[in-house]
């Protein structure tokens, strides 16, 4: 249990970490692209389709790594007067009520998508046509890593809930 | 079940939710898939994959992370500090100068990041010290810092600028001129604030002693302005001129900016790979945060609107007969009571999409409308018993600050607030000065 945990947190964190880089790489392209458009007047025809999807990689893939930090707003005031073991049962009600499902039908709902976008190798309707089915995938692949991150931290929790200490 | 229950418990279950603490991406997807299943079939979570990709395959919304990437490097990198130790020697000799200080700082850092939590921080660690040192009163040092902070967010370039502006299909260009109005009013708004209330009890902001600042002349300081605020302010009003000028897009700008930014931290010296890697990985989790909100509304106001919901809340406006301005002034109202349990980009998300046809419908103008919700949620970050500003003062006020003193000390800014939003109602060229003049498609 505690391998699979480590595992989880090691490559969310890896996935992250590296991941992150895509938006120093995107600001690079626009950069790029913005001065070859004004100072030699030679627009760079992919750079924006290229930043688009790079941006959705970037963004999906990676919340999972801000799950792990517990990046995410939420509103604590109320759970907060609860004790370490109450607030520990809260999340785990609130997981199994509102993220797991919304994660597995991503997983679900974004097969399809994906699938049917493999299907027929669709392309993107700007002036170069990049394939959009690889980043369609990151949609079930985003949902993989967040239901693995969630499973982790729900395990946590759970062992909060029964020894009453904050892992 | 009949839309209009379903429409009731899916506000009620999205309170439930919140409450029980957990991140608001996930309530308002996982609310979405319950509320698939008991209305309109989970079939209409493939129509909502597809709105989600439309979020995934959006440019504008790229200026997010540029601009959250901007603030990263220039908080990390040591250079707002720097900025705000040049502009608190500029301003010390002044009765409650700290305080101006405070605002002054508050605008620039406003202008060169566009989120809140870069600057709150900042004044909080550096400015609340050693206003507590000088004698200034805690709640109006406090109140000045989480109000002024919070313009980080209103007065452009802002994240919250870019995403109301890709909700609302505004140009974001136009959102950014017109909230240097309102942003620099509220500003303006708080400095007399503190102008009056320490002419009439000096000992609430007294000025700092000469021997602190004795040991450094005033060529020095100037020497110091221009080296550690110049620069950054430089290269805001390049970012801003380039889109009013319609010479690049946001994104572009945006993009361009971050660059600059990133030389400018080499130049300063500052550059680390650790610093690199600790910004690149914290803009990632913060985009992820703000983009996975907009991904779970996405599928919320979906699941909403396929209910019958924006339906079902527009006819009851429409049956209270308030008339355009009653329903606008309840919509406002709506706006700041959610605003105390809820940050920007929840209410935005939620709220717009419902809200800004009713406005369109009753004859209000989109862009003034988009504008006066930006100004009302100004008090969000202000507003006990949630409020965003006052967590993050807290978090880092020194001993002695408690959150009994935050929280008196932003009533008079809630005030100044609404009083700010009011001037805006009544002169509306406040907010539609500025994209008149700019932009020719602007009317």
């Amino acid at each position: 249990m505690g391998l699979f945990l480590r595992l989880v947190d090691g490559l969310n964190i890896c996935v992250g970490r590296v991941v992150g880089w895509v938006m120093i790489f995107i600001m690079m392209v626009t950069v790029y692209d913005v001065m070859a458009r004004k100072l030699f007047n030679a627009p760079v025809m992919w750079a924006f389709d290229l930043s688009v999807q790079l941006f959705a990689l970037h963004f999906m893939i990676t919340a999972a790594y801000a799950l792990l930090y517990n990046e995410h707003v939420s509103i604590d005031i109320f759970k907060d007067r609860l004790s370490v073991r109450g607030q520990a049962v809260l999340d785990i009600v609130s997981f199994i009520v509102f993220f797991f499902p919304f994660v597995i039908a991503l997983l679900v709902y974004g097969w399809d998508f994906a699938a049917r976008s493999w299907a027929t190798r669709e392309t993107s309707w700007g002036i170069i046509a990049l394939p959009v089915y690889y980043i369609k995938t990151v949609i079930p692949i985003t949902a993989v890593l967040l239901i693995l991150q969630g499973t982790a931290t729900t395990i946590r929790l759970i062992e909060t809930a029964r020894t009453g200490v904050v892992k | 079940m009949s839309g209009e229950l379903l429409t009731v418990l899916m506000f009620a279950g999205l309170l439930v939710g919140l409450l029980m603490g957990h991140p608001l991406a996930f309530v308002l997807g996982g609310l979405a898939l319950i509320f698939a299943y008991l209305g309109p079939g989970p079939q209409v979570f493939g129509i909502i994959i597809n709105r989600i990709y439309s979020q995934m395959d959006n440019y504008i919304l790229i200026a997010v992370p540029m601009f959250i990437l901007m603030a990263r490097l220039l908080s990390d990198s040591g250079v707002t500090e720097n900025m705000f130790h040049a502009l608190r020697l500029m301003l010390g000799r002044v009765r409650g100068g700290l305080l101006f200080a405070t605002i002054a700082i508050s605008v620039v850092l406003a202008a060169t990041t566009g989120v809140i939590g870069a600057s709150m921080t900042v004044m909080g660690v550096l400015a609340l010290p050693s206003m507590v040192k000088y004698g200034y009163q805690k709640e109006l040092s406090t109140g000045v810092i989480a109000a002024g902070g919070s313009l980080g967010i209103l007065i452009p370039p802002s994240i919250m600028l870019v995403i109301l502006g890709s909700y609302a299909q505004i140009s974001v260009g136009q959102l950014f001129a017109a909230a240097l109005g309102p942003g620099l009013l509220l500003a303006g708004l708080y400095a007399l604030y503190c102008g009056v209330i320490t002419f009439f009890r000096p000992d609430l902001g007294p000025p700092v002693s000469e021997d602190e600042l004795g040991q450094t002349n005033r060529a020095e300081i100037l020497k110091l302005v221009i080296k550690m605020a110049f620069p950054p302010i430089v290269l805001v009003i390049g970012v801003m001129g380039s889109i009013f000028a319609g010479w690049a897009t946001t994104t572009e700008a945006a993009s361009v900016g971050a660059f600059l930014t990133f030389l400018m931290v080499i130049a300063y010296g500052k550059f680390s790979w650790s610093m690199l890697q600790d910004a690149v990985s914290a803009t990632a989790r913060t985009t992820s945060m703000v983009l996975f909100v907009i991904v779970g509304a996405t599928a919320f106001t979906g699941v909403f609107v396929a209910i019958g919901g924006t339906r079902i809340v527009s006819g009851y406006l429409d049956g209270l007969g308030l008339g355009p301005w009653g329903v606008f002034f309840l919509m406002m109202l709506i706006v700041f009571i959610l605003g105390m349990f809820l940050d920007w980009l929840g209410i935005v998300l939620i709220c717009l999409p419902i809200f800004l046809p009713i406005a369109t419908a009753n004859g209000f103008e989109p862009l003034w409308f988009v504008m006066m919700t930006a100004i009302v949620l100004q008090t969000s970050f202000l507003t006990p018993p949630f409020g965003y500003a006052l967590f993050y003062l807290e978090g880092v006020a020194p001993p002695g600050v408690t959150l009994g003193h935050i929280y008196r000390g932003v009533i008079p800014f809630i005030i100044l607030i609404i009083i700010g939003s009011g001037l805006c109602i009544i002169f509306p060229q406040i907010i539609t000065w500025l994209p008149t003049v700019i932009f020719s498609s602007y009317r």
